[in-house]
């Protein structure tokens, strides 16, 4: 059955088509070259599958699924719980974090010696919120009763009890006076509540009762201002939190990592080793995503964790006699000669475990000795049941190993079928002459 | 392998020294009367600017993200230290806590600035950090009411020790009183570097540690490779940050203050990154090496310089071409760049830097043997 | 944190609509700013990829360059109109020169043996560079801010009593910069060295193919650059009237951040950029609170790295593999 399905993969790069609407499929253990002249597009096929380009159009599917990250709850999660932290800030910024820390902590907090509620604290946050008068100590053992944001102060008692009596008849004021009305009563002027019947104040002359009534309308009006502000700002803060999230997560969905972990691994036309690791770190780290343990673990070198880390460099050891680099391991890779880079990239591929491995020009700049051993090697991948799908210029290999060849030229499939059949393709002959010389 | 890997290891005799100094030369006498400095104090702010410098390393130099706000999060750690701990809040967690919570609430803000950028262009990070800076920095000042504004929170208070620790400390003639004696926050210090390092230097051989290296190497290849370079990236930041935050704890409560916001400004930044790389990017030993010299330089060296030209009555008129300290950020700014340019690897490069480099110097340390 | 209030209820009143323009138009003429700035950034980095923490540091020396010409060379005052006028007019000549000098003197001296360096390499260098530069500001002109003389009037074009205010400071930041990138774009789009540039942009080492002269470039770009920074350090002192060994710091923050935003590289994204950051300070300091602006600033950015990693205009690159 086949493996890897391309179907009308496009690749464009601005107004230039890199690959155009190939049709490919790979069979199970199956060996499968792409040829063609140089700016073919067949390295660009490679990054199209393992997510380096994204396809500007058709699809790629891998054992029958198309390669992508799945959507999972987590993500939905992650997403909800930075939208409500971004929210939270936005808002917490926007009713005044410093007010609100005056109103909880610093006005229930009196010292050392007397107790802190954290119970208060909450209801006090909740008042301020809500906008309600604040007793606050002041000098001399006083109390002023004060506005929520502390901005004004309306008068002071001597004890607590006469304070909070008069917050109470204060805060009385501040609720009714945005629908009070002031009304003439005997020579003097009284500021009577909606209902017609409570008279909240009374005042020698009407200037005095018109101010007093805007002054306490307006402090009634201020918390209902902040909150709205509160609430806008907390809305945009959870819908970009959320929508960033999501961006970032949408943007990711083809990255390499996912292809890797899919069972896809690759070698690369130039040599994309880590050139200051050692030849054994290089497998090892191929190997991360096999490898368990929490940073704590690692951090400590648990028993467990060493275990498994020798465990891990006994099998890249393994992989490293594959590949006859046993006698390497402790060399830079920078430091290896040029066809033992290749066949370390071919071990670090082989680290990831896949399904597929791609293989990238492997016998560019190896002699003739090496790029023979090379065919003996890429069977032998094939024996350890994987798929293999080559590019490659060395005719001698790839007619040599090949199961089926695909041939691309200006990013159009021109011929495919066994090595028998595409050497015999007239059209295969004529994108290669004098472009390309066919041994 | 060449015989000298069996060479003995160093360190030891460099701990040794730290650990019997203060017991022997003390009290200190000041500096040929020239400073008020002690040297032993300077040491302890050595020993916490060396934990910010290795939460830095482990961003620049094991991941190759240029971090330039590192002052930020030692600054998130000294203020959340300060607030759980200070008399004026009603928190008064004590020294244990305030340190766990600096670590991860300094971490937590670097994942949440990471986030954002780590799959974007490397420079991004740069101006992200840099820019993260700033605003921490203003939104310190700005959230006046919990911070104190420019005031800085004071005083934190000295961590308690347990009596058992008291008694044997009398024996060695340390006295439990953390104002009167300053070994206690020397040796606390040092205690947290020593840790500090052991559980770098574990991460740096393990996966995680590998996965840095690799990001840092060729970040295309590995992802390639199935690692997450986001996650892995982000993991660098949270540890680097969560140590800056470590080393903010330990200075507020060494300074018995937080200082104001400016004291984690792009300056202090800038010189973290500066031992980082005189040291040698990747390089424990390095970073250490870097701080020695250069926050030594800073905070010793400076002000002696200062002092001799004072004391020598050359610059009675204030001109500022003679204050020393009026040439700080060239000195800095010269060692960047002739370092970059000279040795790039560093003075004391990473163990398999300097072994690529050993055909070309005779008297070199080889790779560490794989254990 | 003043509390901002809601737009759309305010939107009735013809003082909300005064207030409103009144903040575009200081935004737009900070931003005019910001983006001769940014400019030098983004070529830089569109050419050979390294940003360049010393760009700000060039205006900073370029301010007080600007600043001892004035008090101590030309002796400029404004009893003498004429004299005034010509010395500004010499000032926008040498002060673009000298930052010019210095930002290809930087380049050939620290940044061209790094070329082949690791990407980290120069970027480091660079800000050791904006280290030297900020002391010899610091040795210059002091730690203190200086004053720099108010030559230009700050007199309401739009007459006393007018409900708007754009005055001739406003009118010179807008009368010098919007020529000078108009200039830029013609020169980038249509002369050779113009298109030189832009072919490096794209692949250097194509561009080195075809028989271009890449180092040479480089330096024009550089000049042009510094030259670019030259003159907004002198409008920048006309018009601020401040000058500070940190002003390049800052300013470069802003204006680097403008860089980004418009998309690095691109020369219309760094105007675009410039104009958002400094519409975005002036109607944060009008309705959410002068000391929170360059949060919202920072966040603003981060915002458009999230949803538009290649800034506003800037193209997807992708890595050559």
């Amino acid at each position: 059955m086949s493996l890897l399905d391309l179907d009308k993969v496009t690749v464009r790069f601005g107004g230039l088509t890199a690959v155009d609407q190939l049709d490919c499929s790979v069979d199970e253990r199956q060996i499968f070259s792409v040829i063609g002249p140089n700016g073919a597009g067949k390295t660009t096929v490679f990054n199209a599958i393992t997510g380096i380009y994204h396809p500007s159009g058709g699809s790629i599917a891998f054992d029958g699924r198309p390669l992508r990250r799945p959507l999972t709850w987590r993500l939905i999660a992650l997403a909800a719980v930075v939208g409500v932290c971004t929210g939270v800030a936005a808002g917490l910024l926007a009713i005044d974090v410093n007010a609100l820390w005056r109103a909880t902590i610093k006005r229930n907090y009196l010292g050392p010696d007397a107790p802190f509620s954290y119970r208060a604290a909450w209801r006090d946050a909740a008042g301020y919120v809500r906008g309600d008068l604040a007793l606050a100590p002041v000098r001399g053992g006083r109390w002023a009763v004060r506005t929520a944001d502390d901005r004004r102060t309306l008068g002071y008692g001597d004890a607590r009890q006469e304070a909070e009596q008069l917050r109470d008849r204060q805060q009385q004021l501040v609720d009714a006076a945005a629908g009070a009305q002031v009304v003439a009563q005997d020579d003097r002027w009284q500021l009577v509540a909606d209902d017609g019947q409570r008279v909240l104040e009374t005042f020698d002359n009407e200037a005095d009762a018109q101010a007093t009534r805007a002054q306490y309308t307006a402090i009634a009006a201020a918390p209902v201002a902040r909150r709205r502000d509160a609430l806008i700002a907390a809305l945009l803060g959870l819908v970009i939190g959320s929508a960033g999230t999501w961006a970032v997560w949408h943007r990711a969905r083809r990255s390499p990592e996912v292809i890797s972990r899919a069972g896809i691994a690759r070698t690369f036309q130039n040599i994309r080793l880590f050139q200051d690791m050692t030849v054994l770190d290089n497998v090892l780290t191929a190997m991360d995503r096999h490898l368990s343990g929490s940073v704590v673990q690692m951090a400590l070198r648990t028993p467990a964790m060493r275990r498994r880390e020798a465990e891990a460099r006994a099998h890249a050891g393994k992989l490293l006699e594959f590949v006859g680099l046993a006698h390497r391991e402790t060399a830079l890779a920078k430091n290896l000669p040029y066809g033992d880079q290749r066949r370390l990239e071919i071990a670090r591929a082989l680290a990831t475990e896949p399904k597929l491995i791609l293989l990238d020009e492997p016998a560019a700049g190896m002699n003739p000795t090496e790029s023979s051993q090379l065919n003996g090697l890429i069977e032998r991948i094939r024996q350890r049941g994987l798929t293999v799908m080559l590019i490659e210029h060395h005719m001698k290999v790839v007619m040599g190993i090949s199961d089926r060849i695909a041939v691309l030229d200006y990013g159009v499939k021109i011929a495919e079928g066994t090595p028998d059949e595409v050497r015999a393709n007239p059209a295969v002959i004529e994108a290669y002459l004098g472009s390309e010389e066919v041994h | 392998m060449t015989p000298t890997a069996k060479r003995m290891p160093v360190w030891p005799l460099y701990l040794g020294v730290l650990v019997v100094y203060p017991l022997l030369v003390y009290p200190e006498r000041a500096l040929a009367g020239l400073t008020e400095i002690s040297v032993g104090r300077q040491l302890t702010y050595i020993f916490i600017y060396a934990i910010l410098a290795l939460g830095l390393n482990v961003v620049v130099g094991y991941t190759g993200l240029l971090h330039l706000g590192i002052a930020a999060f030692f600054g998130i750690g000294a203020y959340i230290t300060g607030i759980l701990t200070v008399s004026a809040y009603p928190f008064q967690t004590g020294f244990l806590v305030a340190l766990v919570a600096s670590t991860i609430g300094a971490a937590v803000f670097g994942m949440l600035l990471g986030a954002p950028t780590l799959r974007l262009r490397g420079d991004y990070v740069a101006i992200v950090t840099l820019g993260f800076g700033e605003v921490t920095r203003f939104t310190l000042r700005n959230l006046e009411e919990i911070t104190a504004g420019t005031r800085g929170l004071n005083p934190v208070p000295p961590p308690q020790l347990p009596g058992f620790v008291e008694t044997p400390l009398s024996w060695l003639g340390i006295g439990a009183d953390w104002s009167l004696d300053y070994r206690l926050f020397y040796y606390l210090a040092l205690g947290v570097l020593v840790a500090v390092i052991w559980l770098l230097a574990n991460v740096e051989r393990s996966r995680l540690g590998r996965a840095w290296v690799a990001i840092r190497e060729d970040e295309l290849a590995a992802t390639c490779m199935g690692i997450n370079a986001a996650r892995v990236k982000l993991s660098a930041f949270a540890i680097g940050c969560g140590l800056a935050g470590l080393a903010g704890c330990l200075y507020a409560t060494t300074l018995t203050s937080t200082a104001g916001p400016d004291a984690f400004d792009f300056n202090r930044s800038m010189i973290m990154l500066c031992c980082v790389i005189l040291g040698g990017l990747g390089s424990i030993r390095g970073t250490l090496l870097g701080v020695f010299l250069l926050v030594g330089f800073d905070n010793v060296v400076a002000p002696v310089l200062d002092g001799l030209i004072q004391a020598a009555q050359i610059n009675t008129s204030g001109n500022r071409f003679l204050t020393f300290s009026n040439w700080k950020l060239m000195i800095f700014g010269l060692a960047l760049v002739l370092m970059v340019r000279f040795r790039p690897e560093g003075l004391l490069p990473s163990a398999q830097i300097e072994a690529e480099l050993g055909h070309e110097r005779k008297s070199h340390r080889p790779a560490e043997a794989p254990a | 944190m003043t509390s901002f209030p809601l737009l759309v209820a305010q939107a009735e009143s013809a003082e909300f609509w005064q207030t409103f323009l009144q903040y575009a138009l200081i935004g737009l003429t900070n931003g005019a700013l910001f983006a001769l700035i940014a400019l030098g950034y983004t070529m830089v980095y569109g050419i050979i990829e390294l940003i360049n923490f010393a760009h700000g540091e060039v205006f900073m020396l370029g301010a007080f360059l600007a600043l001892t010409l004035v008090l101590h060379v030309m002796k400029l005052d404004e009893a003498t109109p004429v004299g005034l006028w010509v010395g500004i007019g010499l000032l926008l000549l040498i002060v673009p020169l000298f930052c010019a000098v210095i930002n290809v003197s930087i380049d050939w001296l620290v940044y061209k043996p790094l070329r082949q360096a690791p990407k980290l390499a120069p970027l480091v260098s660079a800000i050791g560079v904006s280290f030297v530069l900020m002391n010899v500001g610091l040795l210059w002109g002091g730690a203190a801010d200086v004053h720099f003389p108010d030559f230009v009037s700050r007199h309401n074009l739009l007459g006393e009593d007018a409900a708007l205010s754009f005055t001739y400071k406003d009118l010179m930041v807008v009368l010098i910069t919007v020529p000078i990138m108009i200039a830029l774009t013609l020169f980038v789009q249509t002369t050779r060295m113009g298109k030189a540039m832009r072919a490096t942009a794209q692949d250097p080492v194509a561009a080195q193919l075809m028989g271009i002269h890449v180092d040479r470039v480089i330096g024009v770009t550089f000049a042009l650059g510094g030259a670019l920074a030259g003159a907004a350090a002198v409008i920048y002192s006309l018009y601020i009237n401040t000058v500070s060994y940190q002003m390049g710091f800052t300013n470069g923050l802003y204006a680097f951040t403008a860089a980004v935003l418009g998309g690095i590289g691109n020369i219309p994204g760094a105007v675009l950029g410039g104009l958002v950051i400094g519409l975005a300070r002036s109607f944060g300091s009008g309705y959410v609170g002068e000391r929170w602006t360059s949060a919202l600033v920072f966040v603003i950015l981060i915002a458009i790295l999230v949803f538009r990693p290649s800034g506003l205009l800037g193209a997807r690159t992708r890595e050559k593999v």
